[in-house]
């Protein structure tokens, strides 16, 4: 078991992305226990006061929140991609929302392995950025049960 | 105490602090509020604009009733630590948000989590209603027991 873990936390270099607030607390919760050195943990997320008080010790680096800015979205595409070159993950976990699109296509070319929470907010439907990463998405994890009817591959988690 | 929370979307929801710091005026019980990106500054209770989560959850382990807007997480941690709870969703046509608040309100509502409150003007109605004890609220039960971090753990190791 041990050797397992020892194994496991030298394979991975997780890299976590998601906007800021209640999608940045499903993310570290989805991530808190699992068996891997916390430098092997990359955080990146919108700047707010409150995401630089909760990553205060953390790896991270901010990404500018796009709104509804094409030119914006842009150099956040951009942004991601020197990020990925510089972070280099094995594994990128999300939970949405749509900031985390262009990275997760720039990961998933690299060979990345994609993990998409859907956010606890969905119940029924599902979200725009879910749909969208579905078919990208080496685990697809959902909260509620009636979400399992649009993703049927995914697996069912209890509220993070 | 009660506790209002409007979480850290980006958008104004001065529909609710509006509100509630008007209904301040009217109880005997302190009310603070989360104010968050929302301009409006209110008069009649204590504010403040942001705090990190642990401190903001020490506020809610206090408070009697919880007011929060329909997001994910306030409404969440409110209801695991068992507050009487108020939802009050968002609006995209106020534009007081990019997505729908509606759908989790109702679905939590449907659980017995919380009262749910769809038009301003009875949010009024609603608080005295709580502070009377008219509502029971139900606990609440998770869904699955497979822990989303499990199957992270399971996945990577494969």
């Amino acid at each position: 078991m041990l050797n397992k873990l020892s194994k496991l936390s030298h394979q991975h270099k997780i890299l976590a992305i998601s906007s800021g607030g209640g999608h940045l607390t499903e993310l570290i919760h989805s991530i808190k226990d699992i068996s891997i050195s916390r430098e092997d943990i990359t955080y990146v997320v919108f700047k707010t006061e409150y995401t630089k008080e909760t990553l205060k010790g953390t790896n991270h680096y901010f990404i500018i929140d796009p709104h509804i800015s094409k030119f914006k979205y842009l150099i956040n595409a951009i942004w991601a991609l020197l990020l990925y070159i510089r972070i280099r993950p094995t594994v990128l976990i999300s939970t949405g929302a749509g900031i985390a699109i262009p990275m997760i296509l720039i990961a998933k070319r690299f060979g990345c392995k994609i993990i998409f929470i859907e956010t606890g907010a969905r119940v029924t439907s599902p979200s725009r950025t879910g749909s969208f990463v579905y078919k990208y998405s080496d685990l697809f994890i959902v909260q509620y049960e009636p979400l399992l009817k649009h993703f049927p591959n995914a697996k069912l988690g209890t509220l993070l | 105490m009660i506790l209002c929370l409007v979480g850290t979307n980006p958008y104004d929801f001065i529909r609710l602090v509006k509100t509630v710091d008007e209904i301040a005026l009217k109880l005997d019980i302190p009310i603070i509020i989360q104010t968050g990106n929302t301009k409006y500054k209110p008069v009649n209770c204590e504010y403040f604009s942001f705090k990190a989560k642990k401190e903001l959850n020490e506020l809610m382990k206090k408070s009697e009733l919880v007011i929060s807007q329909g997001g994910y997480g306030s409404m969440t941690d409110a209801i695991m630590l068992r507050k009487k709870l108020i939802g009050v969703p968002r609006k995209i046509e106020f534009k007081e948000s990019q997505d729908n608040q509606i759908e989790l309100v109702e679905y939590y509502e449907s659980k017995g989590y919380l009262q749910a409150c769809y038009e301003i003007d009875k949010l009024e109605g609603i608080v005295l209603d709580i502070l009377a004890n008219k509502f029971i609220f139900n606990e609440y039960r998770r869904e699955t027991d497979i822990k989303v971090s499990s199957i992270i753990k399971d996945f990577l190791n494969d």
